[in-house]
């Protein structure tokens, strides 16, 4: 009898169904901190403020606020950021130079500090492999800090940038997300942090392995870009992109392609798995279960998918302000629609019919394909309205 | 016929439809991003040759979006949402308002259970199990059955109805942005696109003109500073359609103003809205991203281009170098004969020739690393044995270590860069010092003397004192223009073309391209997109999960039937429901070991 009733509480811990979620200490800092924050944004700024800053601050606000108390390492990450990034702006704001100041020029300016994230995530790549084939997770565990160390530089690159793109020239400021080296930066790290989550919730070590080289892969593009074509170059802003939409948009749009593309490679994950599983090798022992698989594929596109469907439709809304029409059919556009549409038909083939397993698998990895082409294969290949990312 | 239209109705309303549509409109909808679309028919008709332009042509390839099978395709894809939407809009409604409805189980292979318990103390112990198991159920009772259900995310149904609704506004808007009669009227030729574009407006004939009170439309201007235009042309087909405007437009300026590298950071139209008899209704600046909303119509900054600089210039000969100059005005486009059967093509003008100053070899001021090297001209002069070269002529001086230089670029057919011509300029900013120096030395030569250092200095030395005396005592300075001189002549060795373009003044006007639309429809777009967000955030983040308990009592014991119900995988509900036919089971089994 007393069996059973353990079965109950275990029933109990569904995720979702009923929110295992206690207050800690750390909480209460992390909501005094972030109000804080936007407490001295407001002093700062408020004058230069429109209706539209106030609305983008308290989209931040909320969504920080809630990211942080649903997933606790995030706070940590967060200050540990803040801290990089502000030490960085202090000392340009005392006259430091990465010319004159060595820790600016190796390791905090923004330059320097995403050319860190890069080594970062490459180790980790290698590192997840090596867990894969010795399954020691004394490997794991250091792929982990190392993903760690590479997301903390990413996102302390893309603050110190934003500093920098002020600095000089005042008026070419922007938020860091307005060329293809920007971009690639944002997609590193937020695809490196997504990973982090999906592995913490699931303890979920060996997807490592699938996910991370495809990252080691935009690792490696970003690390050309920067040295072959110099696209680190800080550039102003062209009219058309001088927008608040910009600061939703485009972030909005990577945290999508970051929950999509860890989706796919789950996906390749699983189909390996059932291969494995006929062949009797390994692999399916070191993977977290099929069950635990097809959960983190669906759980990334849903949300994936919400992102992009939100992030879209402030595209439209923006487009009908900076080209005078909802839609265009520009090729970035008519892309997009074509992922939302898979990702649509997904989620139908998934909910409305209750189709699972393999073929699932492949369609989510599959996916992949169609998500880079509107990411990258659209501004390599296409010309249209939105060829700001341009080799 | 009925069983018919039932038929065809379920055919549409399936998923497998549904779902076919989609990818259908999916791969319908990258051919547009393959070919380029709505470029001049010429250029396809190059790219295809006659057969295959013709044939694509018919299929409105060059149009993809705005074909019709593209727009049935669409059309069918909102009519299966709508019926789909119909069909099931009462069932999720039924199933948020009455949670005691029966419904199909996903709960598993059981058929019940007869428990030796009360009806009572069965209600009892299952309802606090399923409490335990984060089900808390609600519970109707009467003398002989009872019901437990337990439903979480009752308003689940809503994601489904505020999506699909969303996606049928959303339609319904964009088809009333547009304009779909007019679409009609197009196809049946009772409107038909003018396809001269160099006709003036009052000549395009009445069936390419659309309606004052056109419900929707978007069209483009192009309209020179100081001009003013009540008509917008819409793109249409070959050619366009004139849309007249419910009031004037007047572009009283336009200007662009530039970051210190060079890139342009804003467009801006100063644009006063007036009505027919000249009297300004409302004077606003128009900027990219910043639109004007009057009276319904949205008047946007799009484009910007040349409207109408004039130039004065003059031609120098370097054959007859004593020639007074010849003094020419035109305007960007025009080509002329200034120089023998020379023909020269004003390519283009531009106000600014922003460059690294490194680059362009002067010290950079300490503010920026940028230096303005100020107008040029582009021209492209064709020999008449046929070459070709294009050169670029810098409207004021440049100084470089001391001495002012007039710089004229040359770029022969097939090279990258321009090589430079750097001139001399005397007091004047002009080249005539150095022309003046030309002609005498031709002077001379034709006398028979020989050209020696000697001669070529004297010669300066007396240029120098006619036309240049504030340097007369400036010996430092007169070696550098001489150095300058003897280094231009040099260059003039290689230089194609017998003559060289000055431009003596200009009078700068752009155009501004102005796009005019008029998109009632639009309140539906927002309406959509907030539903649209809505119904994704109920689908995917409050599923449903329902468990329902019916108990009947059946002599002594109590018939015991679980069913239940998740609007998503992954979850536990097969679980729980095992785990409660399991707990009644051993329940009853203690009940009777007692
Ligand atoms: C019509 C609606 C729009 C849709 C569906 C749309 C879609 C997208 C998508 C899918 C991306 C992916 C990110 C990437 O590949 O870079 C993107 C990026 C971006 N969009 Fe849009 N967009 C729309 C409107 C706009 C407008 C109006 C602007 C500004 C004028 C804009 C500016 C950008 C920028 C700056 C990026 C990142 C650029 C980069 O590739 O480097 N978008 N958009």
């Amino acid at each position: 009898m007393n069996s059973l009733h353990v079965r109950f509480d275990e029933l109990n811990n569904d995720a979702g169904l009923r929110s295992s979620w206690h207050p800690k200490p750390m909480d209460g800092l992390w909501a005094l901190l972030l109000t804080g924050g936007a407490a001295v944004l407001l002093l700062l700024f408020s004058k230069s403020f429109g209706y539209w800053q106030y609305l983008i601050l308290g989209c931040w606000y909320v969504a920080l606020l809630i990211s942080g108390l649903y997933w606790r390492p995030l706070q940590i990450m967060t200050y540990v950021v803040l801290a990089f990034s502000m030490v960085a702006v202090w000392l340009y704001s005392i006259g430091q130079t990465p010319d004159n100041n060595w820790l600016m020029r190796y390791v905090l300016q923004g330059d320097a500090a995403a050319m860190w994230m890069s080594g970062f995530l490459l180790l980790a790549t290698i590192g997840y492999e090596i867990y894969l084939f010795t399954c020691k997770s004394s490997v794991a565990a250091a792929s982990t800090a190392l993903t760690w160390l590479g997301v903390v530089m990413g996102f302390t690159a893309l603050g110190v940038r934003w500093r920098e793109t002020y600095i000089g020239h005042p008026s070419w400021g922007h938020i860091p997300v307005g060329n293809l080296w920007e971009v690639m930066l944002l997609f590193c790290a937020s695809t490196s942090l997504f990973y982090l989550f999906y592995e913490s919730r699931y303890k979920a070590k060996a997807l490592g392995a699938f996910v991370m080289p495809l990252v080691g892969v935009a690792a490696l593009f970003f690390l050309w870009i920067t040295f072959a074509q110099h696209m680190d170059k800080i550039e102003p802003l062209i009219p058309a992109l001088q927008s608040f939409w910009m600061k939703l948009h485009v972030p909005m749009m990577f945290i999508a392609y970051a929950n999509f593309t860890i989706a796919s490679l789950v996906g390749f994950a699983y189909i390996l798995d059932g291969v494995s599983q006929k062949r009797g090798g390994g692999l399916a022992l070191i993977l977290p279960g099929k069950q635990v698989m097809d959960d983190i594929m669906y759980s990334a596109i849903t949300f994936g998918f919400l992102l992009f469907t939100i992030s879209t439709i402030l595209g439209a809304a923006w487009a009908a302000q900076a080209w005078g029409g909802f839609w265009s059919w520009d090729p970035k556009e008519t892309w997009s629609l074509i992922v939302w549409l898979n990702y649509a038909g997904y989620l139908h083939a998934r909910t409305v019919k209750g189709w699972r397993g393999t073929n699932m698998a492949w369609w989510s990895f599959l996916s992949l394909w169609v998500v880079s082409f509107c990411f990258l294969g659209v501004n390599l290949f296409l010309s249209g309205l939105h060829s700001y990312g341009k080799l | 016929m009925q069983k018919k239209m039932a038929e065809f109705i379920v055919i549409l309303t399936s998923m497998r439809f549904a779902v076919s549509l989609l990818v259908l409109l999916a791969i319908a909808s990258v051919i547009g991003t393959v070919l380029p679309q709505a470029q001049p028919y010429t250029d396809y008709a190059h790219q295809f040759g006659p057969f295959w332009f013709a044939t694509f042509n018919s299929l409105g390839i060059y149009d993809v979006y705005g074909a019709p099978w593209f727009l049935t395709i669409l059309g069918i894809l909102v009519l299966s949402t709508a019926f789909c939407l119909i069909r099931n809009i009462p069932t999720k409604i039924m199933g948020m308002i009455n949670i005691w409805r029966d419904y199909v189980s996903d709960g598993g292979k059981h058929n019940g259970y007869r428990t030796s318990l009360s009806l009572g103390s069965a209600t009892a112990v299952l309802a606090s199990w399923m409490t335990a198991a984060g089900y808390a159920p609600r519970v109707r009772t009467t003398n002989t059955s009872a019901s437990l259900v337990s439903v979480r995310g009752r308003f689940y149904g809503a994601g489904y109805i505020l999506t699909h609704a969303a996606i049928v506004i959303f339609c319904l808007g964009a088809m009333y942005n547009a304009n779909l009669p007019q679409k009609w009227q197009l196809w049946n030729g009772s409107i038909v696109p003018e396809t001269n574009f160099s006709e003036p407006i009052s000549d395009v004939p009445q069936v390419s003109r659309l309606p004052l009170n056109n419900a929707a439309y978007r069209g483009n201007v192009t309209l020179p500073a100081g001009d003013s235009t009540a008509n917008a042309f819409v793109p249409s087909g070959n050619g366009y359609l004139v849309q007249p405007l419910p009031f004037v437009i007047h572009l009283h300026k336009f200007r662009i103003s530039y970051y210190s590298n060079g890139m342009p950071k804003d467009f801006v139209s100063d644009i006063y809205i007036e009505n027919h008899h000249g009297e300004v209704l409302k004077r606003a600046f128009v900027r990219v991203n910043h639109p004007l909303l009057y009276r319904g119509v949205d008047i946007f900054q799009a484009s910007f281009s040349n409207g109408g600089t004039l130039l004065h210039l003059d031609s120098h000969s370097f054959s007859n170098p004593g020639a007074t100059p010849k003094h020419v005005e035109a305007q960007i486009g025009d080509t002329l004969t200034v120089h023998d059967k020379y023909q020269v093509k004003i390519k283009s003008f531009s106000l600014r020739n922003v460059i690294p100053a490194k680059a362009a070899g002067v010290t950079a001021s300490h503010s920026s690393p940028y230096v303005d090297l100020g107008p040029s001209m582009t021209y492209v002069v064709s020999s008449p044995s046929g070459q070709e070269a294009e050169f670029k002529t810098f409207v004021s001086p440049i100084a470089r270590s001391g001495q002012n230089y007039f710089l004229q670029g040359v770029r022969t057919k097939g090279s990258p860069s321009y090589q430079y011509l750097l001139i001399p300029v005397g007091p004047d900013g002009g080249i005539n010092f150095f022309m003046a120096y030309l002609t005498q030395l031709r002077n001379v030569t034709a006398n028979g003397t020989k050209l020696t250092m000697q001669v070529a200095t004297t010669i300066f030395k007396k240029q120098i004192s006619t036309s240049y005396p504030s340097i007369m005592s400036d010996y430092r300075q007169q070696a550098k223009l001489f150095q300058s001189v003897m280094n231009a002549m040099t260059q003039l060795q290689a230089y194609p073309v017998p003559f060289v373009m000055t431009v003596d003044g200009y009078k700068h006007k752009w155009a501004a391209g102005i796009e005019v639309t008029k998109w009632p429809g639009t309140i539906f777009l927002y309406i959509g997109s907030v539903l649209l967000v809505l119904g994704i955030m109920i689908s995917f983040y409050m599923p449903q999960r329902r468990i329902m308990v019916k108990l009947s009592a059946a002599g002594e014991g109590t018939d015991v039937a679980i069913t239940g119900h998740s609007s998503r995988g992954g979850s536990n509900v097969p679980e729980v429901i095992d785990a409660l036919y399991e707990r009644i089971k051993t329940e009853s089994e203690g009940e009777h070991n007692e």
